[in-house]
C-alpha cells in the first residue's frame, strides 16, 4: 500500500477519537497496520496529526459553542412567567374575541324570545283598546233566560252619573273586575258584579226583577213560572247609511241634509 | 369518598406535581439553556426560549411525570423553538445587533484572532448542517459525547447517535480545511 492507500485509514482513525470516548472507525488489525506505516512515513505523520487537531478543534468549538450556564433568576423568571399565564388565562373572558360573540348570542336570544312572544295565542295577546271592545263581551248581557243570573249571587252596581273615565276604558275594566271576581277563590259564593252602560240600567233592574219574581214583565202575567220563558229573536233593522254631503263654506248657513228638515 | 376530600385530594395532587415540577426545572434548567445556546448562541435568546420550553412543559406536566420522557420532550421543545427563532428574521436582526453592541460571544474571549476567525467559520458551518446532524452534534457536545446518554436524550439508538456524530464531524472538517 503507498501514502494515498493510508489516507482515508487516516481520516477515520483521526475522525474516531472524540475526547478518547469513541472507539476507532478502523479495526485493530488495520489499525496496528497504520501504525506501523505513520511511523516510517513522516508525511504521512503530519497528516494524521493535523486530522487530529482539526478535529479536537471542532469538538472544542462545538463544546465552547454550548458552554454557558443560565443566569441565577432563571427559575424564578420562569415562574413570573407562568403567573402571567395564569393571569392571561383569568382575563381572556374579556378579550373582544371571547364577549363579543357573547353579546352577539345573547342579543339573538332576546331577538327569539321576542318574536316567539309575539305568536304566542290570542287569550295571551294585549290587544289596544279599540280591538279589546270588539273582542270584550259586553258585561250586561241578560238577553238570554237561561243565563240570567239568580239573584241571590248577582248583583249590579249603577254607574257614576257622569263617567268620568271613557267608555272604552270603563266597559273593559268591568269585564275585568266581573273576572277576578268570579275566578276570586277566597269570595266563597261567587258574587257576580257588573257595570252597566248609562241607558241600559232600567232594561237590568227590571230584568232582574223579572228573575225574582219569575215574570218578565206585566204581559207576562199569566206565564206560569215553570214555565220557559219566551223571548221574541231580536230584530235587526237594516242599516241607514246617510249621504255624506259637503260642508258649505265658512260662513253659509248650515243646511241639515235629512229631508224632514227641508 | 365525600366532596371535601376529593377537593382536599385534589389539592395536595396539584402541590405535589408543583414540587416535582419546580425539582425538574431545577435539575433540566442548564441542559434546556446549553441546548438552546447551541442553536441560537445567543443567551438572551437562549434563556428566553429555555423559560419559554418550561412554560409549556408546565401545560403538560400532568403527561411528563416520568423523568426521562420529560427530558426528551424538553429537549424537543426546546430544540424546536430555539430553530423557530433563529428563522425569524426580525429575531436574527435583534440577536446580531445586540451580537454587535456586546462585542463577541463569551467563550471567544481571550482567543487569538485566528481562533475566533477559526470559531466563526466553524459556528456558520455547524448552523449549515442539517437538522438531525446539529441536533446529535450539539447534545453529544452538551452530554460529553456520551453516546448513550444522548441516544436517551434524542430517542433513538445508540448507533444512530454515533453514525450521524460522525458525518457531522466529517461535514465540518471538510468545510474547515
Amino acid at each position: 500500500m503507498n501514502c494515498q492507500d493510508y489516507q482515508q485509514w487516516i481520516e477515520d482513525a483521526a475522525l474516531g477519537a472524540i475526547a478518547g470516548r469513541i472507539a476507532d472507525e478502523i479495526d485493530g488489525s488495520r489499525r496496528a497496520q497504520l501504525d506501523a506505516h505513520l511511523a516510517a512515513c513522516p508525511e504521512c505523520h503530519r497528516a494524521f496529526e493535523a486530522a487530529q487537531k482539526l478535529y479536537a478543534a471542532i469538538d472544542e468549538g462545538v463544546a465552547a459553542r454550548v458552554e454557558g450556564m443560565p443566569s441565577g433568576d432563571f427559575a424564578a423568571r420562569v415562574r413570573m412567567r407562568l403567573a402571567d399565564e395564569r393571569e392571561r388565562a383569568q382575563l381572556r373572558w374579556w378579550r373582544p374575541g371571547i364577549w363579543i360573540p357573547a353579546l352577539g348570542s345573547a342579543a339573538l336570544a332576546l331577538l327569539l324570545l321576542s318574536i316567539w312572544i309575539a305568536r304566542r295565542p290570542n287569550e295571551h295577546r294585549h290587544y289596544p283598546p279599540q280591538q279589546q271592545i270588539a273582542h270584550t263581551p259586553v258585561a250586561p248581557k241578560p238577553a238570554s233566560p237561561g243565563s240570567v243570573t239568580p239573584p241571590e249571587q248577582a248583583s249590579v252596581t249603577r254607574p257614576p252619573a257622569t263617567p268620568a273615565a271613557p267608555r272604552r276604558s270603563r266597559v273593559a275594566g268591568a269585564t275585568r273586575q266581573s273576572r277576578e271576581r268570579k275566578s276570586s277563590p277566597d269570595s266563597g259564593a261567587p258574587q257576580l258584579q257588573v257595570q252597566v252602560q248609562p241607558g241600559q240600567w232600567a232594561a237590568i233592574t227590571s230584568l232582574c226583577r223579572a228573575g225574582q219574581s219569575g215574570k218578565v214583565n206585566e204581559t207576562a202575567k199569566d206565564v206560569p213560572a215553570d214555565q220557559p220563558l219566551q223571548v221574541k229573536p231580536v230584530e235587526i233593522p237594516p242599516l241607514v247609511v246617510a249621504e255624506i254631503q259637503d260642508p258649505k263654506p265658512v260662513g253659509s248657513e248650515p243646511e241639515s241634509t235629512n229631508d224632514q228638515d227641508r | 369518598m365525600t366532596e371535601a376530600a376529593a377537593i382536599l385530594d385534589s389539592g395536595s395532587n396539584e402541590q405535589a406535581l408543583e414540587r416535582e415540577f419546580e425539582q425538574r426545572l431545577a435539575d433540566c434548567s442548564t441542559l434546556a439553556y446549553r441546548v438552546a445556546l447551541g442553536v441560537l448562541r445567543n443567551h438572551a435568546d437562549a434563556e428566553d426560549v429555555a423559560q419559554e420550553a418550561f412554560v409549556r412543559a408546565h401545560h403538560h406536566f400532568a403527561g411528563l411525570q416520568d423523568r426521562e420522557h420529560f427530558k426528551a420532550w424538553l429537549i424537543r421543545t426546546v430544540w424546536r423553538l430555539a430553530i423557530d427563532r433563529q428563522r425569524s428574521a426580525a429575531r436574527r436582526d435583534r440577536r446580531e445587533q445586540t451580537g454587535f453592541e456586546l462585542g463577541t460571544p463569551g467563550w471567544t474571549n481571550g482567543q487569538t484572532p485566528e481562533a475566533q476567525e477559526f470559531q466563526r467559520r466553524l459556528d456558520d458551518a455547524i448552523d449549515a448542517l442539517p437538522a438531525d446532524l446539529r441536533r446529535v452534534l450539539v447534545l453529544a457536545a452538551i452530554e460529553g459525547y456520551d453516546m448513550r446518554e444522548t441516544a436517551a436524550l434524542l430517542e433513538i439508538p445508540e448507533g444512530t447517535v454515533r453514525s450521524r456524530l460522525h458525518r457531522a464531524r466529517k461535514i465540518l472538517a471538510e468545510k474547515l480545511r
